[in-house]
This record gives C-alpha cells, structure tokens and sequence, in this order.
C-alpha cells in the first residue's frame, strides 16, 4: 500500500521523545574545549584594543579581530553572489549592536571558559547609536558604515540606506486613473525573534591534515562549507560539514550563524575541538524577524475590479545585511501575487541600517508582513465598498495560469494548481458564524465577538523556468541494495516539519518498498553534492524531486540489470508491490508470472560484477508553484480587559498532494498558533537609552502563545485542498512557511468585525485593545 | 559556571543550625524555581546552598478546628489538587491553579513563594486575604507574623537571615476567590492578581472581608479602602460600583516591561470585582468567554 498522502508515524519520533536524537550540542569529542564569546554591551561602539594576557594566563585560547582573515561577507548564500551586500567580518573592529560578538575564548572547561571571557579587557570608543529607520536616515545621524560591498563592487553608504528596491510594472499611473476609489493605508509590524527550541551552536574538529570537520546548527550544510572554507582560508575539500538534527529553524539558520566560523576559527587557533553554544539570551541577540512599515495604496472599480496597487516599505534591518535585498524583492513578489491588480503594480522599498540585531528570514520571508497589509487592505475595502470578501477575492486573486512571482521579479513561473476557491467556498461553511457575523454597529455587550478572513500562500521552493537572483537546487545519491532496501544521500534538512519523513516516502514509491526499507545516510558535504538550504518552503519539492529524480534514473539502471537477468527488455519491465515479500517486485508489465524481486536483480548484479543500481545527480526544479492558505477566525473582545480569545479557527491548506496529513496539519495548527503570537502577543521593543532590549533576551518577558491559548482542539477545524501540483513529486508542493501568511490579517479582521476598530498595526495587546476601546467609547467597567 | 556550595539539610533542627552557622552566606533552596533564576543571574556565587525540599515536616496541608495549616515546603502542586483546599479555602486553591504550568507547580513551594517576595507572587494575595498567619524559627526561637506584616517590598520580608518559614495558618473561609490577569494563560508572571475572602450574616451583609492586589504595588497589598466600601452593605449594584471606585486608592502601579501603570489602574477594579462577586457567590454579570 502506498504511504504517500497516508498518516505514519514519524521515523525520527521514537529518538526525539525519548531523548536520544543527537543535535550538534550533543556532540561531545575527546580533548574538546568549551568556548564563550564576549558580548558587545554597547550598541555602537569602536574597539581600539582587546588585551587577552589575563584569560590567557587562565589557560584560554583567545579570539580576537586580529586572529581572523579579514573576509568581508554576507553569510547568506542563498542569493547569487553579484545579487548579495557583504558587510560584516568574523569578529568586527566596531560593534554595531548590544549582544554582538567582539572576541571568544576557549578553555578546558566552560567555567574556566566563562571566567577567562570576564577576563578580556576590552576598550571600547563608544560612539552614538540610532535605533529608527527615519532617524537613521537623517543627515548627521549616527552612521553605521561607510562603505560595503555589492557583489564585487565597493559601495558608499550614505544615511544608512542600505539597500533601495524599486520595481514598476505596468502602468500604475493609468490603473489608478481608472479605479473609481482609491484606498490608502499605513501598516506597520514589530520585530519578533524566531525562538526556534534549540539555540545556536557548533562543534568544530581540526584534523591532522589541516582541515576541519564541524557540526553546526544549519539549515544548509554547503552553505556552511563555503563560508568557513572563505574565512578559514581552506580549500573547500578540506572543510567537511556534517549533517545533523536541526532543532527548528523557522529561518533563523537560513544563514551561516554568526558563533559557527568563531568556533571554527577557535579551533583551528587552538588546534584541538571546540564547542560554542549560544546561551538563549544570547540567541535572543542574534537575529530577528524583519521589522516592517509599510503604506499601502489600492484603486478599485466599483464593479469590485483592482485596477492598480502601489506599496512603499521602510525596513528595518539591523546592523548587518542579511538580505534586506532580497527580503524586499520577496515582499514586492507576494504583494504583486496575491491579486491580478490588472499587471498595474509599484514597489519602492528602502531598507536601513539601525544599531539593532540584524534581521533575518522567519517563516515567510516578509510574506507574513505584506499579506497583513494587503488582505487588512481587501478587508478595508468590502467592507467600504459592499462587496462580499469572498467574491472580491475569487474576482481578483491570482489562481491557476497566472503567472506567480515565486522569489521577486526575477523569478516567474505559471501557476498549475491552485485551492483557493475550494479553500475560501468551502471554508466559509465550516465556520458556521461566517454567514451570520453580521457587522461591527450591530454589536453589543461587554465581550464583542467577530469573524474574520484572509488569504495567502507561499512559494515552494525558489526556481523557475530561468536562473534568477537565487540559488535553487539540490542533490541525491540513490542505490538498491542487494537486499532490496534503498539507501539515499542527500544534504537536504529537516527543520522538524518531516521533510526527511517525505523523501523517504518518495523513495518507496519509485521502488514499491515499505517505508522500514529506506533510509536516509549520514551525510555530510564531502559526500553529496551541493543543496542550496532548506528554506523557502522547499524541503519536499525541490528537496524531494531531486531524491526522485536520482531515485528514477536508478530505477532505470536497475530494470536495465532486471532485463538482463529475465530475458526481457526493460521497457517491459515494472516494479509492483508486494506486501508478502516484503519488497518491490520487478514484473513484465501486467504479468507476475514473470518476475524477480528487486534484491534478487540486485544481488545478482552483483555476483555477476555488473555493479550497483545507484545514480546520483543534481536536480532543478522548473516551477515555483505557490501552496496557498485561508485563514477564517472568530475572536471574542472583553471590553473590560482588552482581552481576546480564540474561540474557533478554520484553516485551509493547499499543498497538492499532503505526504503526511497530520504533518502538515501541525504544521497548520502551529503556525497558526505562532501567528497568534505574532498579532497578539509579541514584540521586542529596545531601550532607546541603552539599546537593550526591553526583554534582556530573557523568555520571561517574551510570552508566545501556549497550547491553552489555542481554541478548544474541536474547534481548530483544518482542512486541505484537493489539488495535485503536476510538477511537484507526487503531486506535492510545500505548506510550512504559507501556513503563517494569512493568519495576521485573518485575526484582524475579525477584530474589526467585532468591535469596528481597524488595527493596521501589531501587536494588538489587550493594553492597546483597550485603549482604543476605550477611545471609541466602547470599553465597560 | 557559577560557584557556590550545596548543602541538604535533613531536618528542620539541622536546617536552622546551619542557618545560624552560615548566617549572611546562607541561601535557603526549597524548590529551586527562583533560586535557579538566582543562580543564572550571578547573584547566588560564593552562597551556602541549604537545601530544604526533603524536610518531611516542611510539608503537608492539616485541618483542624477550622483552622488550617500549610507546610512551608508543601508544593504548589499539592495545593492546587487539594480537595480540602477547594472547598475550604478556594482562594488559594485557584490560585496554585493558575500558577506558572504544571512542571514548574510540581517544584515550587508555598514558603519560597511568599520568601521570594515578588510584588507578583501568586499565593500572596490570597494568603492576605484569608488574613494569614506566618510561622517562623531560627535556632532556638520562633514566632508569628500576620502576612499583612510580612512584607516590606519587592523581595523584602520581615524575615531574618538565619530564619526560616516553618508554616502558613488560618481559617478557612468557603467564600473567597481568586482571578489572575497575565500576558497569556500559563507560565505568566501576572499583571494584576486580586483575591477576596467574605462573611456575610444571615440578611445578606458583609460582616468582614478581605482583599487583596498583587502586581500593582512595590508588594502584594490589602486593599483596605475597596473593604471599607463594602463592609457591613448588601453586596447589591451600589456597593459594588462603591468598591470600584474605592480600589484605585489602595494601588501604585508602575509601568514595566509587562503592562503600563494605566493599564493596571483600568483593568484592577474589573479584577476586584470579579473576586468580590465571586467570593460572595454572585454572577458579576461578565465572564470569560473561555
Ligand atoms: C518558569 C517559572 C514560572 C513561574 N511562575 C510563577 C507564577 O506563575 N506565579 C508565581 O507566583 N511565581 C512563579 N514563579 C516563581 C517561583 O516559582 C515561585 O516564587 C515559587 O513559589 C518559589 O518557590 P521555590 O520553592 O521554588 O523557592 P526557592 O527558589 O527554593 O526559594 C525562593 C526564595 O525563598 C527562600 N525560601 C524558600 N523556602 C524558604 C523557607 N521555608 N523559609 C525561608 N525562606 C525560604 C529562598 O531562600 C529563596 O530566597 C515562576 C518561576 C519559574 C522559574
């Protein structure tokens, strides 16, 4: 029986529930030393000298700016290199920010480790900080660097801008001419921290041959090697990254984390194996969700038609680059997809230099942002306009045939399945109350209750029918073994969602074997080729198809071996399944009369010395298919705290063929939950005094939303699409990150259908849902 | 990464010659859930760790002639599934309910918590408003503190250092409730707690009442102001808009990381009065809609 689209139990449960799954802080190596890095306690300061003699007396192994290649980089690789920004070095002359790396040490133990890092005297020229986006901008404000690099062109910074993105399609002047309203709105979204369960970390083991094997918390292992192979100054066959558990990404390790070339220039320093582990208030200090403004214009038709849209982004992302570029590419992209906007649509984005932690990837790389915007925006609109949110959508949206913009202009491809009308009619009868939420005026009492809609998606994956700006592709080796099971390598990640459960359900169904006859090996990047990360929704389409690519060809040899042993042509032959055997049984088409297993065929092969079934290739896809999600929330406002709940959510996802149902519903319900957060709950503000954050990198005063924040478990009603994705493997596209972009402005909505209060900024605290309660005289006593 | 020595003492007698002996290095440790906080925090190095969890006579929850004794090791976990509790002091039974989330209930105790002296410490406003007694003992002595007594700020308490908590008394009182307003509904540190305790006579009027804030003042406080407007009336619509009103004078709230002074001030009368409503068996005309 085939497992695809079938609920099994998780490979990787029992190891992760029971404790043994090994994560790079599990990795304990003979003679290793602990590292600690010290931490800039200044947001912008310049370091005239680190004297080290006291920790090294202690016995420490010390790393300073003076100890590294001075290699000007970007450690996100994911971008082609002349599409890229590189500004930041291992250790930095000058700290940009509190919490950023200045120097590390090492000792034999982490106390003595902890004590030696106190013992750094650092003297610091503190210098004045800026922390605003429209403060930064000013002439004589603080100015973080002079100039960076761009590609391999050097560039002047000035007011801190870092990045300007414009993009102008259409004819926007024209599409507005013609709209009969014109819309216009400001939004603006927090910076958030990705809290991902395991912090960064790394383990790195010089060898005697003058390389260096590392694990490291990653989301590409390639994109590691390369980075350390730069700043170590090796040859690339001499760094090896390994392949290890990830304990959640939500993108924070898109890029190469800034303690994993530190810890590996330790250790080759010290000559022996070092581990650095980030503390969570470090962690806390090392990348955040990208924080967003954005002011929104729309024309429409009174036939309900969007003539034009116009989207100005001010972002604000940090003290280093970590591709505010491509985020805003990105951003343009989700914005230009989500409607037809009949081709009339404006981008500019500026993006600025702060003295704050740099931002990074989270769970939908600004798509999370700009869908609040925009769907917030069509809320706006229907309810303005009389037209009906779900008729306005299906009128407007872009579904199947259209072109979707899966990574920013530069990559484009037609969408061939698409959900969304499933998803918006059907959803909208599964949340009962939809029909009657009736409107804000209408409503009385001390707790207000609404409901709310929204629709996004995000891409799966980043390639398309033309290279663009991205990287995107990935590598697999796959062999038959002699006893009929399969093994596979590939540097392809899991970031927890199940992404390795999915490739080893491709691989039984190319061989007909049952899901305990495959295998994933250890991997590492001296044994595969190259994988350009896990992100981006990637892992099972992009990922997956090219384990099924390699898994075909190897199919082939084998038959080809198969032809040889019965007589037959390969042409003729197929691979059925056969539960009593146990593993896939080689056929003459329609014909079981004739046949061999697979381990047989292999076997023989190999008695015979014509060798092994195995292929290994590197694969592309060509589509950039979105996976779309709709998000229906009713919400109860106690007008008396500011206080809202949940009581019911109904949540769509369209991820053509679901590998695993009830992974991808956790991945739904999670990310719903982690939306929750995201407009409720969370926020890091900083202490304009010192820099700080408010919260110190501490949990305590960060709260996400719990389990019992969440709707009763039988009114979390979720649902997915019947679609298959004609170029995905099986059918398949990706869900993780879409399963956030709808969730913001969903809960908005319903919000505003509540109490008639339009939030176009996050988070909604029961603070500020009071005080506007208040404001508008509907707060009770 | 930090230094200190640990020390478990197996008896109250042991515990507080150690007390006496390690004087300003000692550091009590019951169930560790603020003291490993501590720890991190650098604040505990070079420290004599006592530790008490596995006192045995710390421990437990007695009735008996109305009145009902809690020992100071006794977990928030056993208070929060104690049927007596429930029923004889329901205040601090919601309270342990709310507390944090079940792992850490499982660790912390009632004596750390009141010791601890957080302006946010969940037991505090209850055990002020069944007007609880603290027993204390050092080596050699021991004595009695009303709570209302005990604290004197945000984590002072009249407590000496070679003290310690042995007990928390009082009289049980079926008619009090508790409410807690935090940032979500688990493992929060609470914006506003309230907790109110009451006696009425046969025609209905409050003959004594108790209650109190946490959260909104350097220490968990009584809200003597919101008591005089209700004692002696009918816990009718008058009276309690009376003691709406009454409650901002007993409070000072202060901004911080959790919620604004003005946040605290709007929404402690709408607390106060739901504990009052509660206490007194009266539906206060809004619930939760969860
Ligand atoms: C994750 C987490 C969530 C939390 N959530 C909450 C919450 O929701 N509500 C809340 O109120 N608190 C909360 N706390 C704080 C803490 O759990 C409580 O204050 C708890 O009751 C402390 O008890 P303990 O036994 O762990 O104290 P310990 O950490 O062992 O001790 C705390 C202090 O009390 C002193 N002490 C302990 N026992 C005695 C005694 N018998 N006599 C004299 N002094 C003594 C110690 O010396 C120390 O100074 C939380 C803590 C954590 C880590």
């Amino acid at each position: 029986m085939s497992v695809i689209g079938k609920n099994t139990p998780r490979i990787d449960g029992p190891a992760k529930v029971s404790g043994k799954q090994q994560y790079a802080s599990d990795i304990i190596i003979p003679g290793m030393m602990y590292a600690v890095t010290l931490r800039s306690p200044y947001p912008h300061a310049e370091i005239l000298s680190i004297d080290t003699s006291e920790a090294e007396a202690m016995g420490a192994v010390c790393l300073t700016y003076e100890d590294i290649i001075p290699v000007i980089y970007n450690e996100r690789s994911v971008s082609v290199p002349a599409a890229t920004y590189r500004d930041r070095t291992v250790l930095p002359k000058k700290a940009r920010h509190i919490g950023e790396p200045i120097a590390a040490v090492a000792a034999d133990t982490e106390e003595l480790a902890y004590k030696a890092m106190q013992a750094l005297k650092v003297e610091y020229k503190v210098l004045d900080a800026v922390y605003e986006p429209e403060e930064a901008m000013k002439d004589g404000a603080p100015q973080l660097y002079d100039k960076i690099y761009f590609g391999d062109e050097e560039v002047i910074v000035k007011n801190n801008i870092g990045v300007v993105r414009n993009i102008d399609e259409g004819d926007s002047v024209g599409g507005f001419a013609r709209a009969d309203r014109i819309f216009e709105e400001d939004f603006e979204l927090p910076r958030i921290y990705h809290c991902q369960l395991e912090t960064k970390g790394c383990v790195a083991a010089p060898d005697t041959e003058g390389g260096i094997t590392v694990w490291a918390t990653a989301q590409s292992i390639h994109g590691n090697r390369q980075l350390l192979a730069q700043t170590l100054g090796l040859p690339l066959s001499k760094v090896n990254v390994k392949k290890i558990t990830l304990g959640g990404g939500f993108g924070s390790s898109i890029q190469v984390n800034t303690v994993t070339p530190i810890c590996a220039a330790l250790a080759m320093k010290a000559r022996r194996p070092v581990k650095l582990l980030s503390a969570r208030e470090e962690d806390f200090y090392s990348h955040h969700k990208y924080p967003s403004k954005f002011h929104v214009r729309i024309g429409v038709t009174n036939d309900g038609v969007i003539t034009a849209a116009h989207v100005k982004a001010l972002i604000d992302f940090g003290a280093h680059q970590i591709q505010p570029m491509s985020f805003m590419g990105c951003v343009a992209g989700w914005f230009a997809s989500l409607y037809k906007y009949e081709g009339n649509i404006k981008f500019d984005g500026v993006a600025v230099y702060t003295n704050k932690t740099p931002c990074c990837a989270m769970q939908g790389y600004g798509n999370p942002q700009i869908n609040f915007a925009i769907e917030s925006m069509v809320d706006i609109i229907c309810n303005e306009m009389g037209f009906d949110p779900i008729q306005f959508r299906l009128k407007n949206y872009r579904g199947t045939g259209e072109e979707f913009w899966g990574q920013g202009p530069t990559i484009r491809s037609i969408i061939k399945s698409c959900g969304v009308e499933e998803s918006l009619v059907e959803g909208s009868k599964l949340m009962e109350e939809w029909a009657t939420r009736g409107k804000p005026e209408d409503k009385h009492g001390d707790i207000l209750t609404g409901v709310g809609l929204a629709r996004g998606f995000h891409c799966s994956g980043t390639a398309g029918p033309k290279e663009g700006e991205v990287i995107d592709y990935s590598s697999a080796l796959v062999k038959v073994n002699e006893d009929g099971s399969i093994d596979c390598v590939t540097p392809v990640m899991d970031h927890g969602g199940g992404t390795w459960d999915a490739l080893a359900k491709i691989l039984t169904e190319v061989f007909k074997v049952p899901l305990n006859m495959v295998g994933l090996s250890p991997a590492d990047t001296k044994n595969t080729g190259y994988d350009v990360c896990t992100h981006a929704t990637r892992g099972v389409y992009c990922g997956g198809a090219a384990v099924y690519n390699a898994a075909v060809k190897c199919r082939d040899k084998l038959l080809e071996f198969a032809g040889r042993v019965m007589d037959e042509h390969p042409c003729h032959l197929e691979i059925v399944e056969n539960e009593e055997l146990g593993q896939g049984f080689i056929q003459v088409k329609g014909f079981p009369q004739k046949g061999r297993t697979i381990g047989e065929v292999a076997k023989i092969a190999q008695i015979n010395s014509w060798g092994t079934a195995m292929y290994a290739e590197s694969f592309r896809q060509k589509n950039c298919p979105p996976c779309f999600t709709t998000h229906f929330v009713k919400v109860a406002v106690n007008t008396r705290t500011g206080e809202i709940t949940i009581p019911k959510v109904v949540i769509y996802g369209d991820c053509g063929v679901a590998m695993n149902p009830d992974l991808l519903y956790g991945q739904l319900i999670g990310s719903f939950n982690r939306g929750l957060g995201y407009v409720l709950y969370e926020n890091l503000p900083h202490d304009e005094r010192t820099g700080k954050l408010k919260n110190n990198g501490l949990l305590v005063d960060y709260k996400m939303p719990t389990a019992v924040e969440m709707p009763k478990a039988e009114n979390v009603i979720v649902r997915h699409a019947h679609t298959y994705e004609p170029t995905g493997p099986f059918g398949a596209k990706g869900i993780g990150e879409a399963a956030l972009a709808s969730v913001q402005a969903a809960i908005a909505n319903a919000i505003y259908n509540a109490t008639g209060i339009r939030f176009t900024k996050l988070p909604i605290t029961p603070e500020i849902m009071l005080k506007a309660l208040q404001e508008k005289g509907l707060a009770h006593k | 990464m930090k230094n200190f020595e640990f020390i478990k003492a197996p008896d109250v007698k042991a515990a507080l010659a150690l007390l006496d002996k390690e004087k300003d290095n000692a550091y009590l440790v019951a169930g560790s859930t603020n003291a490993m906080v501590d720890i991190r925090a650098g604040k505990v190095n070079d420290r004599t760790l006592i530790g008490i969890r596995d006192i045995e006579a710390l421990s437990g929850i007695k009735f008996s002639r109305g009145k009902i004794t809690i020992g100071a090791g006794t977990t928030i976990s056993e208070i929060a599934e104690s049927s007596l509790l429930a029923k004889k002091a329901p205040v601090l039974f919601q309270a342990a309910n709310q507390f944090a989330d079940p792992t850490t209930r499982n660790s912390a105790t009632i004596g750390g918590n009141i010791a601890n002296a957080s302006p946010a410490a969940d037991t505090a406003p209850p055990l002020l408003a069944l007007k609880a007694e603290v027993v204390i003992a050092k080596k050699g002595s021991k004595r009695r503190v009303a709570m209302e007594d005990f604290f004197l700020g945000v984590n002072k308490t009249v407590l000496e250092k070679d003290e310690l908590i042995l007990a928390i008394e009082f009289s049980a009182n079926p008619h009090s409730a508790f409410y807690k307003v935090g940032l979500r509904n688990a493992m929060a540190i609470s914006v506003v707690t309230a907790a109110a305790s009451v006696r009425k006579d046969k025609d209905g009027n409050i003959t004594d009442v108790a209650i109190a804030l946490g959260s909104v003042a350097p220490k968990p406080v009584r809200a003597f102001n919101a008591e005089k407007a209700v004692l002696g009336k009918k816990a009718d619509e008058k009276t309690i808009a009376d003691l709406m009103k009454a409650v901002s004078k007993d409070i000072s709230p202060i901004d911080d990381v959790r919620a604004s002074a003005e946040y605290r001030k709007d929404i402690a009368p709408v607390i106060v009065k739901r504990v009052f409503c509660k206490a007194c068996g009266i539906c206060p005309n809004e619930g939760r809609t969860k």
